[in-house]
């Protein structure tokens, strides 16, 4: 480990190198390398989480560059998982990263997902969500749900039976919207969040976003904690 | 608002002609309540939309 990269978390009281060592024996999965996904991917890399598991079955696309910054115009039609491996080598050459082109589905969830110390979930539809989300109550899997859209987005810590599963707070039937609207900086401010509660988790310092959910308006840039619960009928967790 | 004794969290959606197929979290006197919730005299209840991407 090169300290002089990790010098200024090395500072926080409570890190040093024993912390730091934690961390470079994680493996994080992030589901979904987009807009939520490379600002999670970057921090992480950059804080020097052992193993990242990028997954993402798309190819970049021009109108995702408003947002998706781990791309440029020279990275479009490649798969993104291989051009966000790509890109996070430069950043940080210590960790190692695996680029899973596969889209999550229930048929291979356990085999990408198995072994890895924490879930985030960057993807764009409840319905894989919810694949991550069965996935995690089941293993007992920590899940770092964040969405985002126009400019507002929701951020909870799920690690279940502490806390309620995605599923306890979803509607029975959901319509997706699609294309969805979205201010490119506002995946930054959530994705940023969700970097945050992986590496709390990951080193044990700070407290984790459980059974509370933050709600983020950047429109008014109004920021609402809201308690959140276990549905006792919930048909995954209960 | 004025609503018919055992109204839910969902019945005032329709009211409201909000949509009931899209992520919220309800909070009820800072309480968080799902949909079938049966709102009382004097509830105030928040709806706070969850944003579908990613
Ligand atoms: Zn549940």
């Amino acid at each position: 480990m090169n300290a002089s990269r990790y010098e200024r978390q090395l500072l926080l009281e409570g890190w040093g190198e024993s912390t730091q060592n934690k961390l470079s024996q994680k493996t994080v999965f992030v589901a979904g390398a987009g807009g939520l996904g490379a600002p999670v991917i970057h921090y992480l890399a950059a804080a020097g989480i052992g193993k990242l598991r990028i997954c993402d079955s798309d190819r970049v696309e021009i109108s995702n560059l408003n947002r998706q910054v781990l791309y440029t115009e020279n990275e479009l039609d490649e798969p993104k998982a291989r051009a966000a491996l790509k890109r996070v080598s430069k950043l940080n050459a210590e960790i190692d990263v695996e680029a899973l082109e596969e889209r999550v589905d229930a048929s291979n969830v356990n085999e990408l997902i198995a072994g890895s110390d924490i879930v985030v979930d960057c993807l764009d539809n409840y319905a894989s969500r919810l694949v991550l989300n069965q996935f995690a109550v089941n293993t007992g899997t920590p899940l770092v749900h964040a969405g985002v859209q126009a400019m507002y987005g929701q951020l909870t810590f799920i690690h279940t039976p502490i806390t309620p599963c995605l599923r306890c707070l979803l509607p029975d039937k959901i319509t997706e919207l699609s294309p969805k609207p979205i201010v490119g900086a506002a995946a930054g401010v959530m994705g940023g969040l969700q970097a945050m509660e992986a590496i709390k988790y990951l080193t044990g310092m700070g407290t984790n976003l459980a059974n509370e959910m933050l709600l983020w308006d950047g429109a008014d840039m109004n920021w609402q904690v809201v308690p959140i619960h276990r549905d006792t009928d919930c048909p995954v967790c209960s | 608002m004025d609503m018919a004794d055992g109204a839910t969290i969902d019945d005032l959606l329709a009211l409201l002609k909000l949509p009931v197929d899209t992520p919220k979290v309800f909070t009820v006197n800072d309480t968080n309540e799902k949909a079938d919730y049966v709102l009382n005299d004097n509830d105030f209840l928040k709806i706070f939309p969850m944003a579908m991407g990613g």
